[in-house]
């Protein structure tokens, strides 16, 4: 069998031998009918060539060196490839558009310009005459008898850029979106200047739901008129629709970033930098759109908002000991990163108006994403004689009391961790940078009872089904033994749990398990977590219940 | 295996063989039953071989090139089918043309600094025949700096039209190619981008590109139906199990998840070309019909039904990604596969011959 069905490939391939071998010992012509080489309006270049950096230049230097080595080396097989310089002049004859030197003794060549010439000034006036009668029908609305006048004006003369978007803008009006970009397009390919064409664009390619283009052209508008106020509003207008179609748009843009191409390449970041670059791409675009509504609008616009930076319900503490001189206190904590971590979990003492300073800063964005410990530094003063600060700070009354007795000053921390009392905030967490916060606040909690009954609560309020989304790539083994401890918490208290109990208790854990990572945190259990577990499900047992069925498959039990 | 499951394989494989290098492409040579594999050595430097298939299926190895950047991409037809010069793009934003009948150890000519990163694609036209197209002999490369550059051959210090993404969102240009050659002017360039955008220009006047889509997805490879006759559509095959063919004339794009096919959604669909057939009786039934290869190894053979895209035959060639395979401009019935297993296959589909 197989060798019949490779009859007919082992044939051609024994033909393919011949006419290799007829090929290396043909000798190679030189094409005589190659064009000349191409020369194309280089105006369509977002980055113009002219700004040459250090490494540029230098690769110009590398390669006029180099040219040098290999003309001298090459010159018979370069023939081949190269035309001669007879036919490059060619060129500058064949263009019409460049004014040409004719001698005054080239009497055919006069005669023939001044014929071409006539002939295109009758066909332009005749063109122009339909315009007219388009122009006339497009004042008194009549669009489709417009239309006819602007395609016959175009029949006759192919080159003006007036009559394509004068039908643009017709078509625009029957609502045929489609062929009056067409239209636009070709106009700007006869005058790219020309602004009308390019809004036209914008707002047929924004009727086509082509958001990303449409925002282009009206930028290009822009460009060339600064003073254009309709394109700004026009790309508001676009930003709005976009949001309402896709609330979640810019998110679901940077996850598909990040699901690049896994090919081998030399350089294992590279799939990082997209992630960065399609992340900063839309924060400039949205930067920029804030400058021209600034210097146009003249107003003091609200900047379009990111998700991320949704304000935090911050928690509110309980204050026991007020010291005045909080604020400097921080100030000077925040400018010295500490190791002083075994010492973090004195003296939470922050006012309410500290905290929103604190934490409505960009600074609490780049010191969380520093270091963890950061976040901690800012919520606690490490006390006085504890840090190096107690020299700068403007003495307080504490100040002198702590750097004489140390031992009452620890007795006195302890005293006022217990009776910290940390308040649970009352929406949910959207992020996982809220959920941190607010779970780091409970776990400093140093009784434990207190300490799992207010994340009990925490817990009560957030949906089981945002937990992946919260989560996303950030669940470790340490949440999953949190949560499970939490769940234990819980049963024991309700010792005989209702069957609404059971079912949210059935729901977290089916959502944990759809969090990304799971299986890896579940592999790490102990033996004792998964004792945990096993009581867990076996305590939350509903009946005929799907989503009980479901869990123990997840957790397979 | 069964004789159901044996006639069942379009793709019958005639000969496959583990080669030293990992290879990125393969181009077959024309007027012979030669092949050329691109990629990096073991040692990290570039280099390509030719092979060629020989009867009782096996593959030699003929000769062997190395040079210091490892070599991404690579094409014939700047030249004559019958004059095997090869453009070579590399990693470091070079491109160079090889002359492989003469078997010089350097190429003929090289631009430096054609990119300022790595050439992620490479396209020529204009080599004078019906196979590569009519007009000047012409290079397209695009980069991962996200610019589209058209060099002709004679002029290497400066390219003759280029597309200069924004320094601040550099959009990878990923794929990129030339089509409708069929004259001495008439020309079409198309770049596919990491942000799935995809634009075609035609060459007669560049001053605003001819069509702007997007696909939404990155797009990894572009092929158009004709090269030497008018172009009537550009295949897009994308990240994430999507793919898109555009029509020239009415500029409508039309896009499909086909993600029920391949079995997942996030696979990345490598290469894909139109088919063609010798037979003029052929021609017509096998004139929508193309071939994707995908990170799982598999090879589909699709075909194009007005607005939906119907997937004929499903084969599993190997295990891992194929990243790119080549049909032989004379025979369209031999393919040429390579894939990350660094074996490359030879395979005769009857449907074309």
């Amino acid at each position: 069998m197989t060798s019949n069905s490779f009859a007919r490939f082992e044939k051609w391939l024994d033909l393919m031998k011949k006419k290799d071998l007829e090929a290396t010992q043909k000798k190679k012509k030189q094409r005589t009918n190659i064009p000349p080489i191409r020369k194309n309006n280089d105006k369509f270049n977002l980055k113009k060539q002219t700004n040459t950096t250090k490494t540029e230049k230098k690769q110009k230097n590398d390669k006029s060196n180099k040219q040098k080595i290999e003309n001298f080396t090459v010159p018979t097989v370069e023939e081949i490839l190269s035309t001669s310089s007879e036919e490059e002049e060619i060129t500058v004859k064949k263009e019409p558009e460049k004014k040409k030197r004719i001698s005054s003794y080239d009497y055919d060549g006069w005669d023939k310009l001044i014929y071409e010439e006539k002939k295109k000034k009758q066909l332009i006036d005749e063109a122009l005459e339909h315009k007219a009668k388009g122009n006339k029908c497009y004042g008194s609305k009549k669009w489709k008898e417009a239309i006819t006048h602007y395609t016959k004006a175009i029949s006759i003369y192919d080159g003006d850029h007036i009559f394509y978007s004068n039908r643009a803008a017709c078509y625009l009006k029957i609502k045929m979106y489609k062929s009056a970009e067409e239209d636009c397009t070709r106009a700007l390919q006869i005058d790219p200047k020309f602004i009308k064409a390019w809004f036209r664009r914008g707002l047929a390619r924004k009727n086509l739901k082509n958001y990303r283009f449409a925002i282009k052209d009206f930028k290009k508008v822009l460009k060339l008129q600064p003073e254009n106020q309709a394109s700004v509003k026009e790309i508001l207008a676009i930003n709005k629709q976009i949001k309402q179609d896709n609330p979640l748009n810019t998110s679901q843009k940077t996850n598909s970033s990040k699901q690049t191409k896994a090919k081998a390449k030399p350089n294992t970041q590279r799939n990082a930098k997209t992630n960065n670059s399609n992340s900063k791409k839309i924060e400039n675009e949205r930067k920029q759109l804030e400058k021209i509504q600034e210097q146009l609008l003249g107003l003091n616009v609200t900047p379009l908002k990111n998700i991320k930076q949704k304000q935090v319900n911050k928690p509110q503490i309980q204050v026991i000991d007020k010291n005045e001189n909080e604020d400097e206190k921080l100030k000077q904590n925040k400018k010295k990163k500490e190791k002083s971590s075994s010492l973090k979990t004195e003296n939470k003492i922050i006012n309410e108006k500290e905290n929103k300073k604190v934490t409505t800063n960009k600074k609490t964005e780049q010191n969380y994403n520093n270091t963890k410990k950061n976040t901690n530094d800012q919520k606690t003063t490490a006390n006085t004689t504890t840090t190096p600060n107690t020299k700068k700070t403007k003495t307080t009354p504490n100040n002198k009391t702590d750097k004489e007795n140390p031992k009452k000053q620890q007795t006195s921390k302890v005293a006022q961790l217990k009776s910290i009392k940390v308040s649970i905030p009352s929406t949910s967490p959207k992020t996982f940078f809220e959920f941190e916060k607010i779970w780091r606040q409970f776990s400093q909690i140093q009784n434990e009872d207190t300490k799992l009954d207010s994340k009990n609560k925490y817990l009560e309020i957030i949906n089981p089904q945002i937990l992946p989304k919260i989560f996303q790539n950030s669940f470790s083994v340490e949440y999953f033994v949190e949560i499970l401890q939490i769940l234990q918490y819980r049963l024991k208290i309700n010792k005989s749990p209702n069957e609404s109990m059971k079912s949210n208790i059935n729901k977290i854990l089916y959502y944990i398990s759809q969090i990304p990572r799971f299986s890896m945190a579940f592999m790490f259990l102990s033996r004792k977590e998964k004792q945990i577990l096993t009581e867990i499900i076996a305590k939350t047992n509903v009946q005929k219940n799907q989503l009980y069925l479901k869990v123990r498959k997840l957790y397979k039990m | 295996m069964n004789k159901k499951q044996k006639e069942q394989e379009i793709f019958k494989i005639y000969a496959e063989k583990s080669m030293p290098i990992t290879a990125y492409d393969i181009k077959w040579m024309g007027d012979s039953g030669k092949f050329v594999l691109l990629g990096m050595g073991t040692s990290g430097q570039g280099s390509f071989t030719i092979n060629e298939v020989v009867k009782g299926k096996k593959i030699n190895v003929i000769k062997s090139f190395q040079q210091s950047a490892s070599i991404k991409c690579g094409s014939f037809g700047i030249s004559e089918i019958s004059s095997r010069k090869l453009v070579v793009g590399d990693f470091s934003g070079n491109f160079g043309i090889w002359d492989l009948d003469e078997g010089r150890r350097t190429p003929i000519m090289r631009v430096q600094g054609a990119h300022t990163s790595m050439i992620n694609s490479i396209c020529c036209a204009g080599g004078g025949d019906e196979y590569s197209g009519h007009g000047s002999p012409e290079v397209c490369t695009g980069g991962h700096d996200g610019a589209v550059k058209l060099w002709d051959v004679r002029q290497k210090q400066k390219p003759i039209f280029q597309y200069a993404a924004n320094s601040q969102t550099s959009d990878d240009c990923w794929s990129v190619s030339l089509g409708s050659a069929h004259d001495n002017t008439n020309r079409l360039l198309a770049s596919g981008h990491e942000s799935g955008a995809i634009h075609l220009w035609d060459l007669r006047n560049t001053s605003v590109p001819l069509i702007d889509e997007t696909t939404n997805q990155g797009v990894c490879s572009l092929s158009f139906d004709q090269v030497s006759k008018p172009a009537n559509s550009l295949l897009a095959t994308c990240v994430n199990s999507t793919i898109a063919v555009l029509q020239i004339k009415d500029s409508k794009l039309v896009k499909q998840d086909v993600s029920q096919y391949l079995g997942e959604s996030w696979l990345t669909i490598w290469h894909g070309e139109w088919a063609k057939s010798t037979n003029i009786k052929n021609q017509n039934k096998n004139k929508s019909k193309f071939v994707l290869s995908d990170s799982d190894g598999v090879v589909h053979l699709v075909e194009k039904n007005g607005k939906s895209f119907e997937f004929l035959h499903s084969q599993a060639i190997s295990s891992q990604a194929i990243s790119s395979f080549s049909i032989h401009p004379q025979n369209p019935s031999a393919f040429a596969f390579t894939s990350f297993d660094t074996k490359t296959r030879i395979s005769y589909c009857s449907l074309f011959d």
